[in-house]
């Protein structure tokens, strides 16, 4: 019994090194800034926004292939999550459209 | 407990709770006012009765059925509103995010960051061509009978009057260049005209490693494109009578040259800390004025470059925004109302301008905001010795003019204002045309304005309207104290914003 519990924590220690499990990152969208207003996080690290304000917000992330290299999350409403999975290394930089001057930028390793 | 809540009905009181949510104002009643607020409310709703009784019995002819289908109209337009309802459509936002006090023109961060990125910011829908209808109607009461009538047309005193009914282009244009554009006709004058026009192409981008927000202007009036309220021609008072006298004196940045010129200028934003701008001004020629609505000799012409600039540091952080900044204007001028008769004045102004806001809750925009403004603009005037002498006036003239105010917005329904202003210059009698010469006017106006809706929460998201009295108290005009107070003038506004 001893070992076979011994044999699957070493399976389970094991898979844990081999593929570390993606972390999430909460981002808030409050008073037109993103909070924190720059990150550094792993590929395939997932960001969750958050619309904290009253009004409307919008995400729209710019990939490290330029203007033409993004994806827009779509508006989000008061309270709202929004969600995105970074899955290529390189700079993003992540805006709302309708709030110009909020912004941040994360680097994936 | 008196007035409905001393009947002891509770359903009475009920119902005003929700008058009040439909007025603006998302607090139980009770809770915001206490009990006497009803019999105080119901007081004023028989008083703004009355008054729109004697409104519909406007000289014009206005009738009850114009009124209700004007209305009617309003109401079923559909979409955002805000102080301009494009703007609102096209972001998605209520009018209160961009404005304090949810109606414009006085701008907030987010409304100065809209406008500096070119009018383009947009949820991404398309929402057609980006028009908006705004209406302005007063009543004016000044302290003394204005002999002849306040305006040709209009009794000496207790004038209706539609001061302005505006159509507007305001909006994106392309996904770098938007455009505030308005076309108006002022009730007061019976003239139709061009009014503000600002067109503005912004781009981002990098320099020296440091956040760049750069754009090009094309406006008509000098400090149209500015984005802070403290500069003149967005400043306070935001709208004021069009029926009361105003003192003679003004300087040439303070809105003299306002659509009688066309500019080109670029500007810039470094790290969202250094704000630089530089236009070039050309004045329209007198077929021009005509063509677009204005009188040439009601103000200053001119026919040479004006050059403008403009530089302030302005800073974000936390619960605040502040700026300071200066502005210069200089340009060679024949001044209107034949004040020289004909003759040509060249004119330099060097303005200072101050500006900070402070927002309790950065997260709601229907949290009350404080915000001070402040300018002082000082202004040198030269005529050629030998047109001086044939003038009979001085060929050196200054002129200084400084205005600050400051205004409290309550969830961002109810705003009072206070602001004094002041103007000083060189005393010579034929050069201002005043009884004693002097061009010295000071005084302080009181507003307070309501808006009910452009709240996220508004019930008629398709409209915002504002209420406001302004009072208009003059220490002297134009260069004596004795009788000023005859200018004094109570000044009743309803301005409507719809979308069109």
């Amino acid at each position: 019994m001893s070992n076979r519990l011994a044999i699957i924590i070493a399976v389970l220690l094991g898979f844990t090194v081999a593929v570390p499990a993606a972390t999430m990152l909460k981002v808030i969208q409050r008073g037109l800034a993103l909070n924190p207003e720059s990150a550094t996080i792993a590929k395939g690290d997932r960001l969750i926004f958050t619309n904290e304000d009253d009004v409307i917000h919008n995400i729209h992330i710019f990939g490290p292939g330029g203007e033409d290299d993004s994806v827009d999350l779509g508006l989000q409403k008061p309270g709202k999550a929004l969600s995105y999975k970074f899955d290529r290394p390189g700079g993003y930089r992540v805006r709302c459209n309708i709030h110009p001057s909020v912004r941040m930028s994360v680097q994936v390793k | 407990m008196t007035g409905i809540a001393a009947s002891g009905a509770p359903a009475a009181t009920a119902r005003f709770d929700r008058i009040l949510t439909i007025f603006g104002f998302r607090e139980p009643l009770l809770d915001r006012f206490g009990p006497e607020m009803p019999k105080v409310f119901l007081d004023g709703m028989r008083a703004g009765a009355r008054a729109g009784s004697a409104f519909l019995c406007y000289r014009r002819g206005w009738s009850l059925t114009a009124w209700f289908a004007t209305l009617s109209v309003v109401l079923a337009s559909n979409g955002p509103a805000q102080a301009l309802p494009s703007f609102a459509i096209q972001t998605g936002q209520p009018c209160a995010a961009c404005h304090i006090g949810a109606f414009g023109p006085q701008l907030n961060p987010y409304g100065r960051d809209f406008k500096l990125h070119g009018y383009v910011a947009s949820d991404g829908n398309d929402h057609g061509l980006p028009l908006a209808f705004t209406t302005q109607f007063s009543f004016t009461h000044t302290a003394q009978s204005q002999e002849g009538g306040a305006a040709p047309g209009f009794k000496p005193n207790d004038n209706f009057a539609i001061d302005q009914l505006s159509l507007y282009y305001a909006g994106r244009v392309t996904s770098n260049v938007g455009a505030f554009v308005e076309l108006n006709y002022d009730g007061v004058a019976q003239q139709a005209k061009l009014n503000n026009m600002d067109v503005r192409y912004a781009k981002e981008g990098e320099l020296f490693g440091q956040e760049l927000l750069w754009g090009i202007t094309a406006n008509n009036s000098p400090t149209v494109q500015d984005p802070w309220n403290s500069t003149p021609v967005w400043g306070f008072p935001y709208n004021r009578s069009p029926l009361a006298a105003t003192p003679i004196a003004a300087t040439l940045v303070d809105n003299t040259l306002g659509q009688r010129v066309l500019g080109v200028g670029a500007y810039s934003v470094l790290n969202n800390l250094v704000y630089l701008e530089g236009d070039v001004y050309k004045g329209l020629d007198r077929g021009t004025l005509w063509a677009t609505g204005q009188v040439p000799d009601d103000s200053d012409q001119t026919a040479s470059f004006l050059p403008y600039a403009r530089v302030a540091l302005l800073k974000d952080w936390e619960r605040h925004h502040a700026e300071v900044g200066a502005y210069v204007l200089s340009g060679t001028v024949i001044p209107g109302g034949s004040q020289t008769l004909g003759l040509p004045v060249r004119k330099t102004d060097v303005a200072l301008d101050a500006n900070y806001q402070f927002i309790p809750d950065v997260s709601k925009v229907t949290s009350a905001r404080l915000s001070a403004h402040a300018t002082y603009i000082h202004e040198t005037a030269t005529m050629s010795e030998g047109e001086a002498l044939a003038l009979g006036a001085l060929a050196n003239h200054w002129l200084d003019t400084i205005r600050a105010d400051v205004s409290y917005s309550i969830a961002a329904t109810v705003t009072p204002s206070l602001q004094y202003f002041r103007t000083v210059g060189t005393a010579d009698g034929n050069y201002w045309g005043t009884a004693n010469g002097s061009p010295n006017s000071d005084g302080m106006i009181v507003e307070v304005a309501y808006v009910p809706w452009g709240k996220p929460d508004s019930p008629f998201p398709n409209m915002n309207v504002r209420l406001a009295v302004q009072y208009v108290n003059y220490f002297r005009f134009d260069g004596t104290s004795a009788g000023a107070s005859r200018n004094n003038n109570f000044y009743f506004s309803l301005w409507t914003a719809v979308k069109f």
